[in-house]
């Protein structure tokens, strides 16, 4: 008795020709879809202008008692409180310090658009309520039903301070709204790669366990972190590094948002809840690919073997302390023993020694070493300096080479080559690709991609998608 | 002739047919069980006909809709019940549906609604098996409430959803 009529509603919910025993079994065959306003879930049906879902992410969004009401009752409320979504969105603007009109003209919006969506019972379109959320580091799939839509306090707290403290020079409400929204893509795909764990591994190795140790000479454990991390990767010892993005997104399953910010940061390692991501800024010296090289691996080292207490909610780091040598005692340990993963991992100083027994010219040295491992002139004097003991500041400056386009295709290609125009910096790259293999993997509607890739609906095509996933598969490899 | 008859009458008549709730959404026999006035269903009836617009909209609470009423229009009446009653209590739901209201029979429209104070209703399109199909089915609905001499708020249809609207989250608008 109980097993039919439960089939019957799974029948009435997925559709007669959807097969399983469970909302979940039957959801992987089923094309029906939803809707969803500022208030309420519907089944989907023609005319209905609110963002469209997929049965498989409205099942898991809101599970199967939502949908059963939104089926049986012809709508499901999303909403908890009547004083949602509005509270959430204002207790975090101000969380983070961030003033109306800044954050109406980051989401594009009117000032008066942005009151009515902070204001308890106000209608608000369901996709300005999303953009808003994700700018906000929030989860909007949950806002109006989970209390705070899943904000992480902390990060807000933390991004708050950083502004208003004036330590870091630069650091301002713009700064704010990127690492927010960056936070969010950091998320999002950390919640969208669970799903496709079925289609695609979505990390080769596990990340180990933390290093504590930072005492004297701390270049000298991050040299033997490097090697630890180039043995997890199964990398030979002194193998050249393609592409540090891969190893990163792929290799790791890291989140990695790449932003064009003030020209004096380098990158971040952030933390939205349980999730942690890197953000680079594709600006500044990080426009030449051999420096963001190294500021990834920094950054990467901070992320992998840093203990939890030192990484903050968000650490940022400054080029003018990146492109200090890892001898210099200027520096906190655990910077010196991030910048000296970073170049050891690039360049292992064995092979670095190898090329200087070879080479009588000091500059020639460190011209071999940028180009056989992708690092920048100033990272590989350094580098050559303190492996090979060779004076690379005095004597002749001499020609140094820069970066073939190799090194730019490997590390940025599927960010500047992206077939949907409109989309940021922020959402290209690995992200996207999550994003088009959800879409192909029937997880998520076209409206969300829409979304998430921050573009109109009709910009999306699955042309475009079809590019994104195969554009990626083809140079790095499926991951 | 009653205003709620004159006012319901004209809405059969702009819809037309009744409509029989669609079988596959009975999730079981107790929700075609016909309630009776002595297991608390009532019919709607006039109201005084003079309530000037509120000057601010309510914004109800989770609290408030559970004191919501389900009604249903139907050949010759309105019938509506609180949703939570004893007589629901009883059944396998747990609650009553609006085909308690009709015991299965076709119906022309239906709904929640809340009544602020005697006079004051709120009114909502929500029912699966007889709710309002567009908008304009909707607002001849609540106009029909607001007709048959009560002050109505109408929580409007979700264009988003292409459904009516729910009672939490958003601001009611007056019916005049």
């Amino acid at each position: 008795m109980t097993t039919s009529f439960i089939a019957k509603e799974l029948d009435l919910v997925f559709g007669p020709t959807s097969v399983g025993d469970t909302p979940e079994e039957r959801a992987t065959t089923s094309s029906v879809k939803f809707v969803r306003s500022q208030i309420q879930l519907a089944p989907y049906s023609e005319g209905a202008t609110g963002r469209v879902l997929s049965v498989r992410e409205a099942l898991r969004t809101f599970g199967w008692q939502v949908l059963r009401q939104a089926v049986f009752e012809g709508s499901a409320p999303l909403i908890t409180s009547p004083k949602e979504p509005a509270s959430t969105l204002r207790t975090r603007r101000e969380e983070l310090g961030l003033s109306e009109e800044k954050l109406a003209r980051k989401v594009g919006i009117q000032i008066s658009t942005l009151q009515r969506a902070e204001t308890a019972g106000a209608k608000t379109p369901y996709r300005t309520l999303e953009s808003l959320a994700q700018a906000l580091a929030l989860d909007e799939q949950v806002l109006g039903l989970v209390p705070n839509a899943g904000r992480d306090a902390s990060l807000g707290v933390r991004l708050r301070e950083m502004a208003t403290s004036g330590d870091i020079a630069g650091f301002t409400a713009s700064t704010v709204l990127q690492l927010s929204e960056a936070a969010w893509v950091i998320a999002r795909q950390a919640a969208l790669q669970v799903p496709l764990e079925d289609v695609s591994a979505q990390s080769r190795v596990r990340m180990p366990r933390h290093d504590a140790s930072f005492g004297y000479p701390a270049y000298e454990i991050g040299y033997h972190l490097a090697r630890k991390t180039r043995d997890l990767l199964g990398l030979d010892p002194e193998e050249p590094i393609e592409s540090v993005r891969k190893i990163i997104e792929d290799d790791f399953g890291l989140p990695l948002v790449q932003l064009q910010m003030d020209a004096r940061f380098a990158g971040a390692t952030m933390a939205n809840g349980a999730v942690r991501g890197i953000v680079v800024n594709e600006s500044g010296m990080n426009s030449n690919v051999w420096v963001r090289r190294m500021t990834l691996c920094h950054e990467l080292g901070h992320l992998l073997w840093d203990p939890d207490d030192r990484l903050q909610q968000v650490m940022v780091d400054l080029y003018a302390e990146l492109e200090l040598s890892d001898r210099d005692t200027r520096k906190d340990p655990p910077e010196i023993r991030a910048n000296a993963f970073a170049i050891a991992f690039l360049a292992p100083p064995s092979a670095v020694q190898e090329i200087a027994s070879r080479k009588r010219d000091p500059m020639e040295v460190v011209s071999e070493v940028m180009t056989t491992f992708g690092i920048s002139a100033t990272a590989a004097k350094h580098h050559v300096k303190n492996v090979a003991k060779l004076d690379t500041f005095g004597g002749r400056g001499g020609h140094l080479p820069e970066p073939e386009v190799h090194w730019v295709v490997m590390e940025n290609l599927t960010l500047d080559y992206f077939p949907i125009k409109e989309t940021p910096l922020s959402r290209r790259g690995k992200f996207a690709w999550c994003v088009a293999k959800a879409f192909e993997a029937g997880e998520i509607s076209l409206d969300s991609v829409a979304s998430w890739l921050a573009v109109p609906a009709q910009s999306v095509s699955v042309d475009a998608l079809q590019l994104i996933v195969s554009l990626r598969d083809d140079l790095l490899g499926t991951p | 002739m009653t205003r709620t008859k004159k006012a319901f009458d004209q809405l059969r008549s702009a819809i037309g047919q009744p409509r029989l709730p669609p079988p596959e959404l009975i999730a079981n026999e107790d929700q075609l069980r016909q309630m009776h006035p002595p297991e608390g269903l009532q019919q709607w009836t006039d109201g005084n006909g003079s309530v000037n617009a509120p000057s601010t909209p309510p914004l109800l609470d989770l609290k408030q809709t559970k004191a919501a009423h389900l009604w249903v229009v139907r050949e010759d009446d309105v019938a509506h019940a609180q949703e939570h009653c004893a007589f629901g209590a009883s059944l396998e739901s747990g609650v009553i549906k609006h085909t308690n209201l009709t015991g299965g029979k076709a119906a022309y429209s239906g709904g929640e609604l809340l009544f602020l104070d005697e006079r004051t209703i709120v009114v909502n399109g929500c029912s699966g098996r007889y709710g309002p199909r567009s908008k304009a089915e909707l607002d001849q609905a609540v106009r029909a409430f607001a007709e048959s001499g009560y002050g109505v708020w109408s929580m409007g249809f979700d264009e988003e959803t292409n459904c009516p609207a729910r009672f939490l989250g958003t601001f009611p608008e007056w019916v005049v």
